[in-house]
């Protein structure tokens, strides 16, 4: 681990800075969100579900985001993958800054740029596997890097299944389709939403190995959201969120330090 | 649970709206029908009530001249009855009244009034009890003088004193307007243009038979009623064949035959009402089979907490009585609008009574709501029964797409029907025609039962093409549509439905005019056809027989003949009956019209023969040198000897020649006139010689002999473009079915189309995979469609065979135009669902709970 907690990868910013001040800063990081705010409702209803989080992911590494219910971990990953917008503040993915794009240009973005692994229904029932892995590539037009894909597929052992619908698949075989479909595109970053939460704890390791092996050995980034300290410890590095802050971060991740840390939110 | 039943259905006002749509279509229609006709019958009623209201008695004459197709005719009575009437005790005034065919042209040539209603010539009656009352001007005091109704006087913008020039039996003849006049306070009654006359004249002119009246109209003078008044006439009458009915009487014999001839409409109309309504229930079937798969875990959940299958049955069964009120109560109403809308339409092209109030009848209101109700629930048994099995245990699981497989049983079953069909079609055409209804049936059944079998891999088929040409969103849609194969196929089947019956009609449409038209081109030989658009039938107006003879006279001329139709009284089992039969000049004929005949020809009939059609030769055993005895309507009798047999079907049974007639004091119309150009006369030539004598007749239509065929068969054309008018409907109902079934479906896929879109499927994207699906859909129910309806066409064409149907014809043209517009119209409606989908929200669609 070259960063701990406060170190140069995890700014913390004293004031809603411009994002267009930020730019150089974006080098190193592959997503990160600056003094993010999201608030629902208003007045008297209002609920804060971020709080001004600033927060970067280095390029290369799994990073989880850990959190009791309603800490804002799920809006957190939302609002950097662009799939929900902020109230104030900003977010990056690379070196573009999300809210001054359009719908559209948001939607190339997260196709070319950003891979996704949801908990359940993650895939399209009508298609065949190897279609899933390649939907991202094909909605653009493009075929993609052939050896890229076959790479991932055999990384994620799905050669002899390539051919089968997701109803053919069993719950640990459809998360390897999603794992594989979100790196088929090389994405600058990967966002996985308790890609375990629907698996049993052996399917659920296997999945989380090969997380694990596409930041280690084919160098994608990964931020994982999740309230399970094992899964959180197959992770390089793990951020506390709690009431829409960040409140602590961990590196070099153990199921038991992360689990003795989450005890710690109930006092 | 019916309270339960009731708020569930409430809460979801889209889907209840989504159910109800199909049944409101198809509501509107019916309830539009019964509107509709209802108010055309109170309008003529109103017309009728209005025509007699000032008269007492009606004397007319007894004789009945029956028709062969239940057209009836009177003896006309000598005018001096009038007199006689006048005189009688009781009487107050009696005016005698002539009703027949007189076409008003204005001064420069343009004909007034409107194809369809009739063009009428009568008597003015000029009293205070006659509907006929002046606008303006005086009542007609010569024979050269006419009162005209006010909407051919606007029509045609004819003042008071004006010269029109009106055709009648008489030949043709200029008028001076002296008055213009309306019936009980409308521009006109029923929509015609009427030339008034006084009474001689109009004997003369407009029947031709000088001193001859239709009718007498009696007023009384109070001190009799009705009843004893018409009883004392008919008996100071007794000894002549009259009849004498009272005011009330005559009104409701009118009115009576006014409903029977609109029943038949009113029929018509409703069997494609009916039509739509079977087309809308398969988008019924399906909107509850789709409803209920995706409340299967609301059903389950029901269920696991205590609800008994037959609960959660009624559940689905309140909801359907729901949208059946729903849907039967608004389509009523947009039925009423639908009404309105057409009686406006009507009027503001000048046709039907003008300023009707709308004739609402409770009945029309119970019978739609019930039907609505009624097929509504017929539709949601099957639906509702399955709904009721779900096991307690799916509401663990999550799933909601009905995805059960098409299985043998189904295709075991299809083949079933479609061997009852076949067995049924081939067994109608060869003996009883009443197996060809089994066989249709089982088509529509076995494309019912079928179609889910079909529908996959149409689909399947078209991925590929869809794959070229839009990529990776034509692929999803035709995967789509290929994942449910049962909602696919009752989705296109609905469209292949209304488009068979187009299709079919078409074809039936273009088999007839192939055979009109080899007919036709079979057996006129000539070059030149005239016709008048005054041609009503039996003697009733058309061109005055002398043009032919002008015809002939005109040197460039080779042959004219001129063919009217006319009534002859035949005696057959020693009681006469009234035919048709068609009058010309053999000699002229034999130029120009090769009749195939089986005996006999042109050469051998004279003033005293008759050629008969070979198959009612044969059935009344006749043949050459057979005599029939006929009479005219002046009741002196004649003895005709066959001189010829023919087989076709084109000029009726019966040819005389019109010498047959001379003598008679019954003018000869021409329905037609068909010229042959002498031999070296350039067609130019010949047309501006024939206009020489034509131009004298501002009906008549000069064309040539393509254009006479082309016309011909545009005669189907109007009445095929009524048929696929109405049609339409259920064609619209059908693609409304498929904009449906695809909201549910986007709304069932909400949480593919989040996932999509997440992870990167741009918003034209969603929207043309949407769009695309519903071209699969299209293109399935054209294939369904244009396949039932060629068969359709071809089991009714062979049907009719003997009928003279001998060609039978595919329109390629039309299938394709049909084919291309319901592929067209399907795209563009699925925009609805396409942008909804587009819209979905990717948050809520991938929330895990």
């Amino acid at each position: 681990m070259k960063n701990d907690g406060g170190g140069g990868s995890l700014w913390v910013m004293t004031a809603a800075t411009p994002p267009a001040s930020l730019t150089p800063l974006t080098g190193t990081a592959a997503a990160g969100a600056v003094d993010a705010m999201k608030v629902y409702g208003r007045g008297d209803s209002e609920v804060r579900a971020l709080d001004g989080v600033t927060v970067a992911f280095e390029k290369g590494r799994f990073s989880a985001i850990m959190g009791p219910s309603g800490s804002g971990k799920s809006t957190l990953m939302h609002c950097l993958a662009g799939l929900d917008s902020l109230t104030s503040g900003a977010v990056y993915i690379g070196d573009t800054y999300l809210a001054s794009l359009s719908d559209k240009q948001l939607t190339e973005l997260r196709r070319t740029q950003v891979g996704f692994i949801f908990q359940a229904y993650n895939l399209v029932p009508t298609l065949t596997a190897l279609e899933n892995i390649t939907l991202p590539l094909l909605l653009g037009g493009t075929k993609g890097d052939q050896q890229w894909i076959d790479r991932v597929i055999d990384t994620v052992g799905l050669r002899d299944r390539l051919g089968h619908r997701p109803s053919e698949l069993s719950g640990g075989q459809q998360q390897r389709v999603a794992v594989a479909r979100a790196l088929a595109s090389q994405p600058t970053i990967i966002f996985a939403d308790e890609p375990t939460g629907n698996l049993d704890s052996r399917t659920g390791a296997e999945i989380l190995t090969f997380m694990q092996l596409a930041v280690r050995e084919l160098g994608q980034t990964i931020v994982m959201v999740t309230h399970d300290p094992v899964a959180a410890s197959y992770a390089d590095r793990v951020i506390f969120l709690a009431d829409g802050r960040i409140v602590d971060e961990m590196a070099e991740p153990t199921a038991e330090r992360v689990l003795d840390r989450m005890k710690r939110f109930g006092d | 649970m019916f309270r339960i039943a009731l708020k569930s259905t409430l809460a979801r006002k889209g889907r209840l709206f989504l159910t109800a749509v199909a049944v409101i279509a198809g509501c509107a229609f019916l309830s539009g029908v019964f509107v509709f006709s209802d108010t055309i019958k109170a309008s003529f009623n109103t017309l009728f009530a209005n025509a007699y209201a000032g008269t007492d008695a009606f004397v007319r004459s007894s004789n009945v001249i029956e028709g062969d197709f239940g057209d009836e005719s009177r003896d006309r009575l000598p005018s001096n009855i009038v007199d006689d009437v006048a005189g009688l005790p009781g009487v107050s005034a009696a005016y005698g009244d002539v009703q027949g065919f007189a076409r008003i042209a204005t001064s420069d040539g343009t004909v007034l009034g409107q194809v369809g209603p009739p063009k009428y010539g009568g008597a003015f009656i000029d009293a205070e009890q006659s509907p006929w009352q002046l606008a303006e001007g005086t009542a007609p005091a010569s024979d050269g003088e006419v009162v005209i109704d006010r909407r051919s006087a606007k029509e045609g913008d004819v003042s008071v004193g004006d010269t029109v020039s009106i055709t009648g039996a008489g030949g043709v003849r200029d008028f001076t307007v002296s008055g213009i006049a309306t019936f009980a306070g409308n521009d006109t009654a029923g929509g015609s243009t009427w030339a008034l006359f006084d009474l001689a004249t109009a004997s003369q002119f407009v029947v031709g038979q000088p001193d001859r009246i239709d009718s007498v109209i009696v007023v009384g003078d109070g001190s009799l009623d009705d009843e004893a008044l018409a009883t004392s006439i008919q008996q100071a009458l007794a000894g002549s064949e009259v009849e004498v009915l009272t005011g009330a009487e005559i009104t409701a014999e009118n009115q009576d035959a006014i409903e029977q001839g609109l029943s038949f409409f009113t029929t018509f109309l409703t069997i494609f009402a009916a039509l739509s309504l079977f087309v809308g229930s398969f988008i019924i079937y399906n909107v509850f089979s789709i409803s209920a798969a995706q409340r299967q875990r609301e059903n389950a959940l029901l269920r696991a907490i205590g609800a008994s299958r037959g609960q959660v049955t009624r559940v689905l069964f309140t909801e359907a009585l729901v949208v059946g009120v729903l849907g039967g109560v608004v389509g009523f109403g947009a039925g009423v609008l639908l009404a309105t809308g057409i009686m406006k339409l009507l009027s503001s092209i000048g046709l039907g009574p003008s300023g009707t109030e709308l004739t609402i009848s409770p009945s029309a209101f119970v019978i739609t709501l019930v039907v609505g109700v009624a097929v509504t629930l017929v539709c949601a048994v099957v639906p509702a029964i399955r709904s009721g099995r779900v096991p307690p245990l799916a509401a663990l699981r999550d799933v909601s797409v009905d995805k059960s497989a098409v299985s043998r049983s189904r295709l075991v079953t299809g083949i079933v029907f479609l061997a009852i069909a076949v067995a049924g079609v081939a067994l109608g055409l060869t003996s009883d025609p009443v197996w060809l209804a089994a066989g249709v049936v089982g088509l529509f059944v076995s494309l019912v039962v079928l179609g889910p079998l079909v529908a996959a891999p149409v689909a399947r088929a078209l991925t590929p093409a869809l794959r070229g040409l839009r990529g990776v969103t034509g692929e999803i849609a035709a995967r789509n549509a290929a994942a449910s194969p049962k909602r696919t196929a009752l989705t296109a089947g609905a469209l292949g439905i209304g488009l068979a019956l187009l299709v079919g009609v078409s074809t039936l449409g273009s088999s007839i005019k192939t055979s009109i038209r080899d007919t036709i081109a079979e057996q006129f030989t000539g070059d030149f056809a005239i016709s008048t658009s005054d041609a009503e039938g039996s003697g009733f107006g058309g061109l005055p027989g002398s043009v032919a003879d002008e015809l002939v006279a005109v040197p460039q001329v080779d042959a004219a003949v001129g063919v009217g139709i006319n009534l002859l009284n035949v005696i057959e089992d020693g009681a006469p009956s009234v035919k048709r039969v068609l009058t010309l000049d053999p000699t002229q004929a034999g130029k120009l019209l090769d009749l195939p005949f089986t005996a006999g020809g042109w050469a051998d009939l004279d003033e005293n023969g008759i050629l008969v059609a070979a198959d009612k030769a044969a059935r009344d055993g006749l043949q050459v040198g057979s005599t029939l005895d006929v009479s005219f309507q002046d009741q002196s009798a004649r003895t005709l000897t066959v001189a010829g047999l023919f087989d076709s079907d084109t000029f009726g049974n019966l040819i005389v020649s019109r010498s047959l007639y001379q003598g008679q004091d019954l003018p000869l119309f021409d329905a037609q006139i068909l010229v042959r150009t002498a031999d070296g006369i350039s067609e130019a030539d010949a047309e501006a010689a024939i206009r020489t004598v034509t131009d004298n007749y501002p009906t008549s239509k000069v064309q040539t002999r393509d254009q006479f065929i082309d016309d011909q068969t545009k005669q189907v054309d109007g009445f095929l473009n009524f048929i696929y008018a109405l049609l339409l409907m259920s064609v619209f109902i059908a693609v409304l079915g498929i904009v449906i079934t695809l909201l549910l479906a986007v709304y069932e896929r909400r949480r593919e189309l989040g996932l999509v879109r997440a992870i990167g499927m741009t918003r034209p994207q969603v929207r043309s995979s949407i769009r695309w699906e519903a071209f699969v859909t299209a293109v399935l129910g054209v294939v369904m469609g244009v396949g039932l309806g060629v068969s359709l066409g071809w089991i009714v064409v062979r049907a009719l065979a003997d009928q003279g149907l001998d060609s039978f014809s595919v329109s390629g043209l039309s299938i394709t135009v049909f084919a291309v517009l319901a592929i067209v119209f399907a795209t563009i409606a699925a925009w609805w669902p396409a942008t909804r989908a587009a819209k979905s929200d990717i948050l809520q669609a991938i929330a895990t709970t």
